[in-house]
């Protein structure tokens, strides 16, 4: 009893999620063709509660409680409700799957919640084992959401997921079934005490580095890059969307918890995250410089994005995390602009390649500007939040040590790629072209999204006061 | 100072001009668009004066300072950023200058651009607020937004209303001056958190920085002052760093030319003024010497690229970069003549690169090309055009009594009297004076196939009306400043003589 209380007080929105997943399912087993029409309302509103009874916590007294499983604090809190918000957006973005698809309708909403639910669950995950099992729940609804349109492609790239996918988590596995065997415990409390008291091995980094491993799968750095454009080109934008947002924000929750615990007593992870980082960064651009299909352009896109922020979780200092949150913050909106604005284009052309966008400017200016905004602010040049994002994090790095100057001008000039391969859309969306003039451009609610994003990031970047404020106080609760 | 008298609101209102075009309820006629424009930069032009009348009215060494404030908050509090501007009398100058350029500038509009008006002129009113900004930002972060933010509708106006390849050079243009901005955001970061582990206090306002460079190990703030010379060295443009120049100027459309040639480039000449002189007087002075090695190459190199060039524009484009090794050269002196004669060939240049830049346009509207070849107009063809062009031609070369001159004298002079303890700058100095050969050679060029091509009888292409005016205007402002040098160097001179007393030097 004491242990559902817990529950209910401290992590209500997995409770709400649960609720909601098993509701999912008993309606979607009547298959009724008048109640599937309401799967997309159920949807909102089960993401709605979730994100409303976080309210419900009381955020000065029950911080850092937690049984052995789980334990939050308010940076999970904070991560949970990102995780939460970009869930509805996709949500939101995804009315058209869902109405086509009528007949999945609520298979679908379940699986996009129970993918939140494993991204809510490893944020707050306490043990080991209770993030594999997490990790496993956010993967496991992941193959089956790439694979949901049943194409060709769609298959090719669900399997290819669940292929990758298992190894990442056979690494993790190992590197914990070894902490186990060393330490005899699996909670996180215990393996930090354990690691105190060791004098640092050679072994004990190497198995440390493995456990990451498994995570760097789940953001998409080196060495497992290589999924990122063959899944997203596979799966259907919204999917395509969730799965650039929500794992992504739910690893480096993640990383930062497993890293706050274990980095005190193993400073070589500073250096190695700091490599794999870079090196992510120089595979993104070098993909993204000589992309022609948008969607892969857009995993390219988030590779580089992961390890710019990498970077600067690699300091673990509160200045470092908070440019972190405020990155995570805005990666939402800019990079789900991009994803409706492609996914509006693609409704209505039913193409994915770049060099088609020309002309959009003359067919939809308004579009195109919020389109182009989105762009920009992916690119880091202002007056956007993206601009802004990027300087907070690239201080940090400077903050961390004078010492620093080189990787912050290896970044700096493999930003200067990124512009260049994010330039490449802009110019084409305005080539003047009336090739898509004979188009018509149906209003969905990918439209509303994407001028509802590029509305928030400028807005971010012209009173980011408060925001900073929030990312700076919420960093000083990691552990 | 009066109550309509707001320095967030001179900076701010071409972003009031560009949002009101690009409101959907505006009309999108090309009239419509370029009428508003021009009136209102007129007006804001006429807006300017009145800060010009204060300063004379008032106290020359007025600083105004005001703050933008969103909602009554700070930018980033806890970062020590708040959108902090300040207006000396050097910026005074400028923001008069870019002011009166945009007027031209959006003048000049009229028949070149034939597309899309709304968001042209919103972009040109966006670059303006960007580029005013630059010139009064206090705050180290709003600075670097500013010089960001201007690279994005520069972009655009380049490459969408171009000549045939201007995709690349805009794309060129992107990615050289945002290579420039990297060195930039080092310096200030550099300074920035220094400046936070000796004070303790984190703030971004020029004033608050501490730079002194007994505080810092020299590495350090010899670093830094690299730092910005390399990202100002590319707006400038310094020579190893010049080559998007010649492309982004000509293939950009003529007004966006005149922009790029007569403020765009200031912006770097500011930065060296504001960053490199005033935050570093020791090691300006120490480095000053040396750096005078580049200002001649930039004289020499460039003007010996112009004589050859076949494009008129690009000839233009190369002559700006000569002529900014000329402002180098007044810099590096680093005393009172020769600071006041970069400053003055700052503004000076600006209107001449406006004026040429016209010239080549019009060329460019009656023969369709920009190859020195094939133009072959006849001052009996076009008296009034050949008429009011010529002060142009002077003043770029040189000739006295137009404010070219008084510009390239006075900046020589400065070089020739600095006193380093070595002769080395003076050497180099008078190896520079052979631009002045040099430049009548190409503009002298220019100037031939201008109006001493074939005559052909049936066939008249004179100028009127917009043109007309504009360059009538350009001739007398180069001729009265030509003349009347004080006017000009009154403004600016305030800015001049805190720094020489600052420097310590003759």
């Amino acid at each position: 009893m004491n242990f559902f209380y817990d529950i209910l007080i401290y992590n209500p929105q997995e409770l709400v999620l649960s609720f909601f997943i098993i509701t999912g399912l008993l309606l979607s087993l009547f298959n009724n063709e008048r109640l599937n029409k309401f799967a997309y309302l159920f949807a909102l509103f089960g993401i709605i509660t979730a994100i409303l009874s976080t309210l419900s916590i009381n955020i000065t007294t029950g911080m850092g409680h937690g049984n052995s499983f789980t334990s939050s604090n308010l940076f999970s809190v904070v991560s949970k409700t990102l995780i939460l918000f970009s869930a509805l957006l996709i949500i939101i973005l995804s009315r058209k799957i869902i109405s086509e698809y009528s007949k999945k309708a609520f298979e679908f909403v379940t699986l996009i919640f129970s993918g939140v639910l494993g991204a809510c669950c490893l944020v707050i995950s306490n043990d080991f084992l209770t993030a594999f099992v997490s990790l496993e729940m956010l993967s496991v609804s992941g193959y089956l959401l790439v694979g949901f349109t049943k194409t060709q492609r769609a298959k090719e790239a669900s399997i290819k997921y669940l292929i990758q996918s298992c190894f990442a988590s056979a690494l993790l596995l190992f590197g914990v079934s070894y902490i186990y065997g060393l330490s005899g415990s699996i909670d996180f409390y215990s393996v930090s005490d354990f690691c105190f008291s060791l004098s640092p091995t050679f072994f004990y980094p190497a198995l440390g580095l493995l456990t990451i491993m498994g995570i760097m799968f789940k953001l998409g750095c080196v060495p497992f890059t290589n999924w990122i454009p063959d899944i997203y080109e596979g799966a259907s934008y919204p999917v395509g969307a969730f799965i650039s947002l929500v794992p992504k924000i739910a690893g480096f929750a993640f990383l930062v918890r497993i890293l706050a615990f274990i980095f005190p007593h193993m400073p070589i992870a500073t250096l190695a995250l700091q490599i794999i980082a870079v090196i992510s960064v120089i595979y993104g651009v070098f993909g993204a410089i000589s992309q022609t299909n948008i969607k892969r352009l857009w995993g390219y896109s988030s590779i580089i994005q992961s390890g710019f922020i990498l970077c600067a979780v690699s300091f673990m200092t509160v200045y470092s995390l908070s440019s972190v949150l405020f990155y995570l913050g805005v990666y939402i909106f800019m990079n789900l602009g991009v994803w409706c604005a492609s996914y509006q284009f693609n409704i209505n052309t039913g193409s994915d390649l770049i060099a088609d966008n020309e002309g959009l400017y003359k067919k939809r200016p308004y579009f195109s500007i919020a389109y182009t905004i989105c762009l920009i602010s992916l690119a880091g040049l202002p007056l956007t939040a993206g601009f802004l994002a990027k300087i907070y994090l690239f201080s940090s790095i400077i903050k961390s040590g004078l010492e620093y100057f080189s990787l912050l001008f290896i970044l700096l000039l493999l930003s200067l790629g990124a512009i260049f391969a994010y330039f490449n859309v802009i110019k084409n969306i305005f080539v003047s072209s009336s090739k898509l003039l004979s188009f018509p451009f149906k209003y969905t609610t990918a439209d509303m999204l994407l001028y509802f994003c590029a509305f928030l990031t400028i807005v971010l970047c012209l009173i980011p006061n408060s925001f900073i404020k929030i990312s700076q106080i919420v960093s000083f609760y990691i552990n | 100072m009066l109550s309509f008298q707001s320095l967030i609101f001179l900076i701010f209102a071409p972003l009031i001009a560009s949002l009101i075009i690009l409101c959907p309820l505006f009309p999108s006629t090309d009239t419509a668009v370029r009428r508003f424009s021009k009136w209102f930069s007129v007006c804001h032009f006429l807006y300017a004066i009145t800060f010009l009348l204060l300063f004379q009215s008032q106290n020359p060494v007025l600083v105004l300072e005001d703050e933008l404030k969103l909602f009554s908050l700070h930018w980033i509090d806890t970062l020590g950023i708040s959108a902090t501007f300040s207006m000396d009398s050097l910026s005074l100058a400028l923001v008069l200058l870019t002011t009166f350029i945009f007027f031209i500038a959006f003048v000049m509009s009229k028949r070149t651009i034939k597309k899309d008006f709304k968001i042209y002129y919103s972009l040109m009113f966006l670059l303006e607020m960007c580029i005013l900004g630059i010139f009064c930002a206090k705050d180290l972060f709003i600075f670097f937004l500013l010089w960001e933010l201007e690279l994005v509708p520069m972009y655009f106006l380049i490459s969408k209303w171009g000549s045939v390849n201007a995709k690349a050079s805009a794309m060129k243009f992107l990615l050289y001056t945002f290579f420039g901005s990297i060195f930039i955001l080092l310096g200030i970061f550099t300074i920035y958190f220094y400046s936070y582990s000796i004070s303790g206090v984190l703030t971004s306002n020029m004033d608050m920085l501490i730079t002194d460079s007994n505080l810092y190990p020299p590495q350090i703030i010899y670093f830094a002052f690299i730092c910005f010379l390399i990202g100002f060295g590319v707006k400038l443009p310094i020579v190893p760093l010049h080559t998007w120049l010649a492309d982004a100027h000509s293939d950009a459309p003529t007004p966006v030319s005149i922009v790029l040639a007569a403020i765009l480039l200031k912006t770097g000449a500011y930065g060296l003024l504001r960053f490199n002189l005033s935050l570093f007087p020791d090691i300006f002075l120490t480095l000053a010497p040396a750096l005078m090695f580049f200002a001649a190459v930039n004289c020499i190199y460039a003007s010996s690229l112009a004589v050859v060039q076949k494009d008129i524009k690009r000839l233009i484009a190369f002559s700006s970069i000569s002529q900014m090794g000329i402002f180098l050269i007044g810099l590096f002196s680093v005393n009172y003549i020769g600071l006041s004669g970069a400053v003055f060939q700052l503004i000076s240049h600006a209107i001449i690169a406006a004026g040429l830049f016209t010239v080549a346009g019009i060329l460019y509207s009656i023969y369709s090309t920009r190859d020195i070849d094939y133009i072959h107009n006849h001052l009996k063809n076009s008296p009034l055009f050949m008429f009011v062009s010529i002060p142009i031609i002077l003043a770029a070369v040189g000739v006295p009594l137009f404010s070219g001159f008084i510009a390239e004298f006075l900046s020589f002079v400065g070089g020739m009297t600095s006193d380093f303890g070595i002769t080395l700058p003076k050497i180099l100095t008078s190896i520079s004076i052979f631009t002045i050969v040099l430049s009548s050679a190409y503009i002298l060029k220019l100037f031939h196939s201008c109006f001493f091509g074939v005559r052909d009888l049936n066939f008249t292409r004179d100028i009127s009306g917009h043109r007309l005016n504009v360059l009538i205007i350009i001739s007398v402002i180069v001729l009265f400043f030509g003349i009347f040098p004080n006017f000009l160097s009154d403004i600016y001179m305030p800015f001049i003589d805190t720094t020489v007393d600052m420097l310590g030097v003759q």
